[in-house]
C-alpha cells in the first residue's frame, strides 16, 4: 500500500473512531450488561422473588380472556409469556389506545392484581445500550455511529495490515507506553474482529432498518418492500378479523400442536392476532437449541389449531434463518451461559478498545519536552474520563438506586433509577472538566468502585438476599450478579491505583502526570 | 481526503442500495426468497464503498466517478428487473 493511502486510512480511522468512540463505549459497556437482561429482571424485582403468585398453564385462558375484556383494543395484536420456572408470573405485551406498546404481569393486565410500581433497571441499561437513553432520535444517532464504527474497523485493519501478523501477539511493556497501549489496542481489535464486524453490521441494521426500508422501497423494490419484509421476518403476517366470534384453542393445545410440528422447539411466548375472532392467528414463539437461528416460531389458526407456517431453527427458509441468525449473533443467545459470558467479556474488551483509542490519540500528540500540554489534549483527556468512567459510575449508581427504591413503598422506582443514572453521569462529566485529568481519573474511578461495591451491599442489606444467602439457596443468578459487582469494584480500585502511580511516578510531560506548581516535589503535590 | 470520503459516504448510499437490489433481483429465483440476506449486505457494501472512495485521485473525480457508478448500477438494476418481468 502507498504511504499516502496508508495516511488517508489512518486519518479516517482516527476521526471516525474518535467521534463514534464515546457513544460506542457506552453501547458496549451497557451491552455487556444487557446480555444478562433476563437475569437482571430477577435481581431488580426483590418483591417478586419469594411472594410472586405462580400462574399455571390451565389458568391462562381465563387470564387472557380477562385481559382482552379489560383492554379490548389489545385483541388485534398482543404477546403472552408462557409460565416457566424462570418466569412463574408471566408477562403480557399489548398496544395501548395510542398505539404504544406497554407491558405488565398477566394477572395485572387481567385486573386480578393491582398495578404496583416496578423497577425499570434492565430496560434503562438496554435503552442506554441502543439509544444512549436519548428519546426518539437516539436510535438513529446510534445507527450512524454504527456506520462510522464499520468505517473505523475497515480502515483500522487496513492500516494495521502490513504489521498484522508480526505484531499480533506482541505486547511490549516498558518505557515506551505508547507502544504498549498501541499493542493492546491492536491485539484486542484484531482478536475480537469477527465480533466487531457482527456488531457493526447488526447494530446498523437494528437501528436503521426502518430508514433502509423507506429508502429502498419504491426505487428498488417497486413499493412491495414493507409487505415482503413482514412475510420474510414474521411467521404469521397477522390476520384480518372475520367479524365472527369464536372460542379459541387453549394455549396448552396450541403449544402441543406447535411441538408436534417442530419437536425440538421450546415454546416461550404466544403472539395473538385478532384474539376471539374466527380468523384469529397465533404465533407460538420460542427457541430451538442447537441452532444459530435460535429463535423462531410456529403459526397456527387460533380457533382450530391448524398449523399454517413453521419457521424454527433448522426448519426455516433463507430469510427467516438469516434474520434470526443475525439477531442471535447480536444478542449472544445461541450458545447458553458460556456464550453469554463470552459476550459479556468481549463487550467489556470492546469498551476498552474505544477507551484506549482515545488515549492513543492523546499520546500521539503529547509534547514530550514540556510539562504544560496543549489545551485540546487536556480537554480530550477530561472528556474521555468524564464520559467513560462517568458511564461506569452512572450504571453502578442505577443498580444501587434500584435496590434502595425497591425498599421504598409506593416510590416511583423507574424515576429514581433514571435520576440516579443520569444525575451521576452529568455530575461526573462536570467534575472531570473542572479537575486536572489525572486527578479526575483517580477520583471518578474510586467513586465508581464505591458505587459498584455498594451494589451487593445494598442488595444484601435491603432484601436479606446477601451473597451467602444466595449461595446457600443455590440462586446462582443473584450470586453471579453480586459477585461480578464485587469483582468489578476491585478492578476499579486497581485501575485507580495504577492511574495514581502513573500520575506520581510516570513521565511528568503528559496530561496524565500529577499537576505541580513547579516548586514542590511531585509526591507532595497530590 | 475528506472530500473523497464524503463522496463515497453520501453517494455510497444509493450505490449500495442499487447493488443490494441487483443481488436480490439477480438471484436465480424470486427476489423475495433472498430478501433478508440481500438487505443484510447493504451496510457491508456501503462501508466498502465509503472506504474505497478515499483511493480516488482527487475530490472532483471521486464525485464524478461515484455519480457514474450510481448511474451504471441503477441502469443495470432496471435492466435486470425488466428482464425478470419479461
Amino acid at each position: 500500500m502507498k504511504s499516502s493511502t496508508l495516511r488517508h486510512f489512518s486519518t479516517l480511522h482516527t476521526w471516525t473512531g474518535l467521534i463514534a468512540g464515546f457513544a460506542l463505549f457506552v453501547a458496549f459497556y451497557c451491552g455487556a450488561i444487557t446480555v444478562f437482561h433476563e437475569d437482571l429482571h430477577h435481581w431488580q424485582s426483590p418483591e417478586h422473588r419469594h411472594t410472586a403468585q405462580a400462574v399455571t398453564t390451565d389458568e391462562l385462558p381465563a387470564l387472557i380472556d380477562g385481559m382482552v375484556r379489560k383492554h379490548p383494543q389489545a385483541a388485534a395484536d398482543f404477546f403472552v409469556q408462557l409460565p416457566s420456572a424462570s418466569a412463574p408470573s408471566p408477562v403480557a405485551y399489548w398496544k395501548k389506545e395510542d398505539g404504544e406498546w406497554t407491558h405488565a404481569p398477566l394477572r395485572v393486565a387481567a385486573g386480578l392484581d393491582d398495578e404496583a410500581p416496578h423497577s425499570g433497571l434492565a430496560d434503562l441499561i438496554n435503552s442506554l445500550h441502543f439509544s444512549l437513553g436519548l428519546p426518539v432520535a437516539g436510535i438513529y444517532v446510534m445507527g450512524i455511529v454504527s456506520m462510522m464504527y464499520g468505517v473505523a474497523l475497515v480502515s483500522g485493519v487496513l492500516i494495521h495490515l502490513p504489521l498484522l501478523l508480526r505484531d499480533l501477539f506482541a505486547l511490549r511493556p516498558g518505557r515506551n507506553l505508547k507502544r504498549f497501549w498501541q499493542d493492546a489496542h491492536n491485539a484486542i481489535g484484531v482478536c475480537s474482529l469477527p465480533f466487531h464486524i457482527v456488531f457493526a453490521i447488526s447494530g446498523a441494521l437494528l437501528c436503521l432498518s426502518a430508514v433502509l426500508i423507506a429508502l429502498m422501497n419504491v426505487p428498488v423494490f417497486g413499493g412491495e418492500l414493507p409487505l415482503e419484509i413482514r412475510r420474510a421476518t414474521r411467521v404469521s403476517t397477522g390476520a384480518d378479523a372475520a367479524g365472527e366470534a369464536s372460542p379459541m384453542q387453549s394455549p396448552a393445545a396450541l403449544v402441543t400442536a406447535a411441538r408436534a410440528a417442530a419437536p425440538e422447539f421450546e415454546p416461550k411466548w404466544l403472539r395473538y392476532y385478532q384474539y376471539g375472532d374466527r380468523a384469529a392467528q397465533v404465533e407460538v414463539r420460542g427457541t430451538s437449541p442447537r441452532a444459530l437461528a435460535v429463535s423462531g416460531g410456529v403459526a397456527l389458526e387460533a380457533a382450530t389449531g391448524r398449523v399454517l407456517n413453521v419457521q424454527t431453527g433448522g426448519r426455516n427458509d433463507a430469510n427467516h434463518a438469516a434474520y434470526a441468525g443475525l439477531y442471535a449473533l447480536h444478542f449472544g443467545s445461541y450458545g447458553g451461559a458460556i456464550v453469554q459470558g463470552l459476550y459479556g467479556l468481549l463487550g467489556l474488551a470492546g469498551a476498552f478498545l474505544f477507551f484506549s483509542g482515545n488515549l492513543l490519540w492523546i499520546e500521539a500528540r503529547r509534547k514530550r519536552q514540556q510539562v504544560a500540554q496543549p489545551t485540546h489534549l487536556v480537554r480530550m483527556a477530561q472528556a474521555t474520563i468524564g464520559v467513560c468512567v462517568g458511564c461506569c459510575a452512572a450504571v453502578s449508581a442505577a443498580f444501587v438506586a434500584t435496590q434502595i427504591a425497591a425498599a421504598m413503598p409506593g416510590a416511583d422506582r423507574e424515576l429514581i433509577e433514571k435520576s440516579a443514572c443520569f444525575g451521576v453521569f452529568f455530575a461526573a462529566l462536570a467534575w472531570s472538566f473542572v479537575r486536572p485529568p489525572s486527578r479526575a481519573a483517580v477520583e471518578l474511578l474510586l467513586l465508581t468502585a464505591a458505587f459498584t461495591a455498594a451494589i451487593p451491599l445494598s442488595h444484601g442489606a435491603l432484601t436479606g438476599d446477601h451473597l451467602l444467602h444466595s449461595a446457600l439457596l443455590g440462586d446462582w443468578v443473584l450470586l453471579g450478579i453480586d459477585l461480578c459487582a464485587l469483582l468489578m469494584a476491585a478492578g476499579y480500585v486497581w485501575l485507580a491505583a495504577l492511574t495514581r502511580k502513573r500520575a506520581l511516578d510516570g513521565d511528568p510531560n503528559s496530561v496524565w502526570a500529577a499537576p505541580t506548581d513547579g516548586t514542590q516535589p511531585m509526591r507532595q503535590a497530590i | 481526503m475528506w472530500g473523497r470520503f464524503a463522496a463515497g459516504a453520501l453517494l455510497g448510499i444509493p450505490l449500495a442500495a442499487a447493488l443490494t437490489g441487483l443481488i436480490a433481483w439477480g438471484w436465480p429465483g424470486r427476489w423475495q426468497d433472498v430478501l433478508v440476506p440481500s438487505l443484510q449486505l447493504f451496510f457491508p457494501l456501503w462501508t466498502a464503498i465509503a472506504c474505497a472512495a478515499v483511493l480516488f485521485a482527487d475530490t472532483r473525480s471521486a464525485w464524478l466517478r461515484m455519480l457514474s457508478l450510481n448511474i451504471a448500477a441503477a441502469g443495470l438494476l432496471t435492466l435486470v428487473r425488466l428482464g425478470g418481468a419479461l
